[in-house]
């Protein structure tokens, strides 16, 4: 016989029904995390590169090794790789990238000197190798021991600060105190100034930087933005980009000629393959960039890079995509490139600025530097529309110059040149004090005024400003301060308001939690 | 009774279908957890608004172009019917009614109306 309990004797009881689910549930759950581990181990490794100041090796050519992807934020990565020492200015960003990585998450420090003084309290992989297969190796380990838990996950570097929280009222904390002017999700909304078109709309502060993948490393703008409009500019840290051994040789001693110009063309040849990446042409970039290195390794003949140059100068021509979005866009004007020094970034606006032409060397060569023709033109007969060099003319330039400058290093025969304090640097004319970047940081504001986001990114990229890495100081962020001293206030009238008894429905006990 | 059956069917393998969605979610990627791993990446620096913003509807031009242009659709589908009757009365009645919409937008585009930013 049978009572009518029997029937649930097999499960126990209802809650013993629920236990049998949960744990088949658990064992799914664990073969299941097992098998994704087995794949996970096997899969590239995901990093996050932070360019500092003198890395053992250029981060950028880790674009060119499988087994390692390198991203373009900090979101999907496993390991943050900083490459080289974090400049004091630059400290307290480097904590919030690794803080904005996703877990599991480590930080690996790749350093010249390990024995200088970290950014932070948790990287424990210090390595100062300057081979990049070693590097990766590295990386490697430090992923799978993520992924096998040999090594558990790194904790927040700036836990408990007075960050404003992403979350606002409510059980999914999707509530705040009202939509228009109000704070959603626990942030206040943007002030509103007038556009362009005499309608008060909301202005977005945004600062970029400085570890954005398309600028120096260490370029931060603050920007406001209507819609994708740049309503207006500020540049709060400079990055200073180091010159290239041998340009900085040059300034004092006389150096070889041949030497020199493959390291303009290598230098040349690695700007435009940031572009291509930044224009989503990774693969062309890849090309271009590994050119870049042929270049500059000497026992690799110069007539197969002159040829290969010619391939990718082909190819780059053919993109449509690229020269729609560059043509007319960051046009510079030659009165303005005029007599500064600029380099490449003057020639292409149809200045014909160049140190080399009165060096002797360079006459013996024959040397006469590439200047963009349809903008000297254009300023002989006052056309204002193309008096300068958009985007598009500084690419066009910039492989002309790269072709030139490989026949200028066949050619020399081991003449020597330079060694008088000045030297043309691939961005410009540099002495032992001063350097062209600061003189385009200085006009970004008002070339980026009005431009859409994307035409902005385009001309940023555009301007040689080099790779960055050092920063003495970032300014304070006038609108963030703005926006903090507004929330108070409004914080302190509703508690005001609160107190006389006049809003009863108000979300304060919330916001005190 | 058979149909309501297979609609019994369709539903509880729906609802298990949207369990196993949401555990293998689960398992695969956890939700952030923390405020920081929340707000979108600018380069290592915090937003400091929300990003909800009211800004230029700036295509709204282009959408009353659009609109303008397919009300004209309309209007061609009779003329279409008649057009064999009517012949070359008809084709020229159209044209001159184009002609008249391409004229406008010429002139707007003279004057900018287009102009996006």
């Amino acid at each position: 016989m049978k009572g009518p309990s029997d029937g649930l004797s097999v499960f126990g009881s209802a809650s013993g029904f629920v236990s049998l689910v949960a744990q088949t549930r658990g064992a799914f759950s664990g073969t299941f995390r097992s098998a994704l581990r087995r794949l996970a181990i096997g899969a590239p490794v995901r990093v996050f590169a932070i360019r500092g100041v003198d890395p053992p090796a250029d981060p950028a050519l880790l674009h060119l090794r499988d087994g390692v992807i390198v991203l373009d934020s900090p979101r999907s990565a496993t390991i943050l790789l900083i490459a080289g020492s974090v400049p004091e200015a630059l400290r307290e960003a480097v904590k919030h990238v690794h803080d904005e990585m996703a877990h599991p998450r480590a930080t690996v420090r790749w350093v010249s000197d390990p024995a200088e003084e970290r950014v932070d309290h948790q990287a424990q992989y210090n390595v100062s190798f300057s081979d990049l297969t070693s590097l990766i190796e590295t990386l490697r380990r430090v992923q799978n021991d993520l992924v096998t838990g040999a090594r558990s996950s790194e904790d927040d570097e700036l836990p408990g600060t007075t960050r404003t929280a992403w979350r606002g009222v409510g059980p999914y904390g999707h509530g705040g105190a009202g939509m228009t002017g109000g704070t959603p999700y626990g942030r206040p909304m943007a002030e509103r100034a007038p556009d362009r078109d005499a309608l008060q709309l909301d202005q977005l502060p945004l600062r970029i930087g400085p570890y954005f993948m398309a600028f120096p490393a260490g370029l931060v703008l603050d920007i406001e933005l209507q819609g994708d409009v740049v309503q207006d500019v500020a540049v709060s840290a400079e990055p200073v980009s180091p010159l290239r051994p041998v340009f900085a040789a040059a300034i004092n001693d006389p150096v070889s000629v041949a030497v020199l110009e493959r390291a303009r063309a290598e230098d040349h040849l690695r700007w435009l393959a940031h572009a291509l990446r930044v224009h989503g042409l990774a693969a062309l970039g890849n090309r271009t960039l590994k050119l870049a290195v042929q270049v500059d390794a000497d026992e690799t003949g110069i007539e197969s890079s002159v040829a290969e140059l010619k391939a990718i100068t082909h190819d780059v021509g053919r993109s449509g995509a690229l020269w729609w979005s560059a043509r007319g866009v960051g046009l510079l004007s030659r009165d303005a490139m005029a007599g500064r020094g600029l380099g490449p970034t003057a020639r292409a606006s149809g200045v014909r600025d160049d140190a080399r032409i009165d060096e002797p060397a360079y006459q013996a060569l024959g040397f006469e530097p590439i200047v963009n023709a349809a903008a000297e033109v254009a300023a002989k007969t006052a056309s204002s529309d193309t008096n300068g060099g958009d985007t598009s003319a500084r690419w066009r330039l910039l492989l002309a110059e790269a072709a030139q400058s490989l026949d200028l290093a066949a050619r020399a025969n081991g003449a020597r040149a330079w060694g008088h304090g000045v030297v043309e640097c691939p961005r410009g004319r540099a002495t032992a004090r001063e350097a062209p970047e600061p003189q385009l940081y200085a006009m970004l504001p008002d070339l980026l005024r009005g431009m859409e986001w994307g035409d902005a990114v385009t001309t940023v990229v555009s301007l040689n400003l080099g790779e960055g890495g050092d920063v003495r100081a970032v300014q304070p962020w006038a609108a963030a301060e703005k926006v903090r001293q507004s929330a108070e206030q409004a914080m302190k009238n509703e508690n005001a308001s609160d107190m006389s008894g006049m809003a009863g429905m108000t979300h304060t006990q919330h916001q005190a939690e | 009774m058979f149909a309501l059956g297979g609609a019994f069917t369709v539903f509880v393998a729906g609802i298990l279908a949207w369990l196993a969605m949401r555990w293998v979610g689960d398992v695969l990627s956890p939700v952030a957890s923390t405020d920081a791993e929340r707000v979108p990446f600018t380069g290592g620096y915090e937003p400091a608004v929300h990003a909800w913003s009211r800004y230029h509807v700036r295509y709204y031009a282009m959408a009353l172009l659009f609109l303008a242009f397919d009300m004209e659709m309309v209007f061609m589908y009779p003329w279409a019917m008649v057009f064999m009757r009517e012949g070359v009365t008809a084709l020229v009645e159209m044209l001159m009614f184009i002609v008249i919409l391409v004229l406008g937008i010429l002139y707007a585009w003279r004057e900018g109306a287009f102009r996006w930013a």
